[in-house]
């Protein structure tokens, strides 16, 4: 009985299937979804950029100010050598005059010397770089230092031997900004450097800022309700303006394409064949709109949005042929006196089709390249280097390809899950010239290589499929 | 879909072969999970838990052996851990009461699957186990005594009682079911 039982209880459960609600259940286990990888990507590319630039841009405020320093060191140690005032002040005034441009990646404030020494016996000279030179009886001597907020202005007397340094404070004159662009907001009061010496009639001056957005201001000073010489420093560059490290770049390239196709199992080596025979790799290219920070020193880091496109050109010559038949003649048949009879029945008509297919393939990709590289000046030319990783985002494909199997049919590639999707890295490596047109605007040209980490097949594809690229681009670089 | 290709897609973590998973296979698995647990509702649980381990644990199924049968043995393990957990203590039989019940052949053949599982269900626990490991999945009892933590000889006499016990409730079924009748 015992027999019995097991054994009707082992075969009816075995194979027993309880109802359950499959769908609710799958609701219960099913894993939460996947975060897309690639935000989190994003807002690292992010995050890690902006800080990249914060730290730039804090270490670079340091550096002016230390070129700025050796400026004025210079011109003193100048003056103190003995030049004359007219050599110091000509040599200002042909650096502010002649519209110099700065060079790569330092400030333009920093590119005037911060000594400016006028005397009255200078007139001829001056008027190179100033309107209105009038000296009167009092040399003049305008220090400016490179600190963000005061602006020193030193009047010197010889006849009493003295000095009377104006120290130019911010102020704001109506709420709590400080407008710098306005003459109300800057203030200048003159103090004595040497405590001893009284000056007699204790100016006080007030500076007026213009004309900020095209580089140049003037500087009026009062001294009580006689108006003191009006010096105008040319061209000289508003403190608050700064050449912006930041910039934008185009990109464009053409890249050679070195594909490795193979197949997963033995089974594919003839179909990898096919498509060896009847496919040609043409070329990749690829265009990148990027932004990007530059350091002073030569750093610089760039990121933005790319698309890189692979092709090939498929071609299959199809031969097929058809077999029908006709009523035709089938036999000659000679008799005498050259009479001929002719036996008609069924024949063969044979047509031939040729059939030629030709068609672009291509994979196409969106891509984030983050790269950072050097600037080496090389005179007017500047040499990039540059390597870093593009991050694929997103991947499609098109084309056809030979059947493994059928001879003449073919294969549409875009219903075929043969390409990996989502995210990937490959890594890319280049020189690029950079020759400025403007002051702002670079054009660049180069070559550079890119080596993809992944093969681009996905589980379900029968090949194994591995693209590289190395070929040359052209690019522009705004500066803002 | 086949099922190696919801293996690999389980694999790849892909959520269109997981599902495939759970609509081919809950079924069979629901009623293994019935029959080791006391109710429908501790079974549902149990399945639930098989499943999520089943996602988690499939990158290490190598298709060497049958899928079904590693799904069953999941099942199984899952079921048998959770009554360790359980804070209901193991039931006692009153094992003097069971005296050798005959049960016809005709009867035994005329229980549906459904029956059986519900009359299983209501065995003690110690009893279920040993009887589902034995009857149903075939384990020897030296299998049964490593996989449940107790000796070989616990295991057959358990087997034995719970076939009494089976016989028992199957008999008083039918007699239940006699009464009603002609009542």
């Amino acid at each position: 009985m015992s027999n019995e039982l097991d054994k009707h209880i082992g075969e009816t459960l075995g194979r027993y299937e309880s109802n359950v609600d499959a769908e609710a259940l799958w609701e219960a286990v099913k894993p939460p979804k996947r975060r897309m990888p690639w935000l989190w990507f994003l807002a690292l590319f992010g995050a890690v950029a902006i800080a990249g630039g914060l730290w730039l841009w804090s270490d670079d405020g340091s550096e002016t100010v230390v070129d700025s320093q050796q400026v004025v060191s210079n011109a003193t140690v100048a003056n103190e050598e003995g030049n004359t005032s007219d050599e110091t002040y000509q040599e200002t005034a042909n650096q502010a005059a002649s519209g110099l441009e700065p060079q790569d990646d330092m400030l333009l404030a920093d590119k005037v010397p911060m000594s400016v020494l006028a005397t009255k016996n200078t007139t001829s000279s001056l008027t190179s770089v100033a309107k209105n030179t009038t000296v009167g009886d009092t040399e003049i001597q305008v220090t400016e230092e490179a600190v963000n907020t005061n602006l020193v202005v030193a009047n010197e007397k010889p006849e009493q031997d003295t000095r009377v340094l104006g120290n130019i404070t911010n102020e704001a004159s109506s709420g709590n900004t400080i407008d710098e662009d306005n003459a109300e907001d800057r203030t200048a009061e003159a103090v004595t450097e040497d405590a001893s010496v009284t000056v007699s009639n204790n100016p006080v001056f007030t500076k007026a800022v213009q004309n900020i957005g095209t580089l140049a201001y003037e500087v009026s000073l009062t001294e009580g309700e006689e108006e003191l010489p009006i010096i105008t420093l040319g061209d000289l560059p508003s403190r608050n303006r700064k050449a912006s490290p930041f910039f934008a770049q185009v990109d464009v390239a053409y890249l050679g394409v070195q594909r490795q196709l193979e197949n997963k199992d033995s089974l594919g080596v003839s179909w990898v064949s096919k498509r060896v025979n009847s496919e040609e790799v043409l070329e990749g290219l690829s265009a990148d709109v990027s932004f990007g920070y530059r350091s002073p020193d030569g750093w610089q880091v760039r990121g933005g949005l790319g698309y890189t496109q692979l092709n090939t050109l498929f071609e299959s010559t199809a031969v097929t042929q058809t077999v029908d038949t006709v009523t035709g003649v089938t036999m000659l048949i000679y008799g005498p006196g050259n009479s001929v009879d002719s036996v008609l029945g069924p024949v063969a008509y044979y047509e031939t089709q040729t059939r030629e297919r030709k068609t672009y393939n291509s994979i196409r990709q969106w891509e984030l390249p983050l790269l950072g590289g050097y600037n080496f000046e090389l005179g007017r030319l500047t040499l990039l280097a540059e390597a870093g990783v593009r991050l694929r985002l997103q991947r499609s494909w098109e084309g056809t390809v030979l059947n493994q199997s059928l001879e003449n049919e073919f294969q549409d590639l875009s219903t075929t899950d043969w390409y990996r999707t989502g995210l990937g890295v490959s890594l890319q490596g280049g020189l690029q010239l950079a020759y400025p047109i403007t002051s702002q605007l670079d054009i660049l040209a180069g070559g550079s290589v890119r080596y993809n980490l992944q093969d681009f097949s996905a589980e379900e594809s029968p090949f194994t499929e591995r693209y590289q690229l190395l070929g040359g681009q052209l690019g522009l670089r705004y500066r803002f | 879909m086949t099922e190696s290709e919801i293996i690999r897609g389980c694999q790849r973590g892909k959520a269109k072969y997981q599902k495939a998973l759970v609509l081919r296979y809950s079924p069979m698995m629901m009623t293994v999970a019935r029959r080791y647990c006391r109710d429908d509702h501790a079974a549902k649980d149990v399945l639930q838990e098989a499943f999520i381990r089943i996602f988690r644990a499939i990158d290490r199924y190598q298709e060497t052996g049958s899928f079904v049968a590693w799904l069953r043995r999941i099942v199984i393990n899952i079921a048998l851990q959770s009554k360790e957990k359980a804070s209901y203590q193991r039931e006692q039989a009153g094992l003097e009461e069971i005296t050798h019940p005959l049960v016809s052949p005709n009867i035994v053949q005329q229980l549906g699957a459904e029956a059986l599982i519900a009359l299983i269900q209501k065995l003690p626990e110690g009893f279920r186990d040993v009887f589902n490991l034995y009857v149903v999945e075939g384990y020897a009892h030296d299998e049964i005594a490593g996989i449940l933590g107790i000796a070989p000889g616990t295991s057959r006499s358990q087997l034995v009682r719970a076939r009494q016990k089976l016989q028992a409730m199957i008999l008083q079924q039918e007699k239940e079911t006699y009464v009603k009748r002609v009542g």
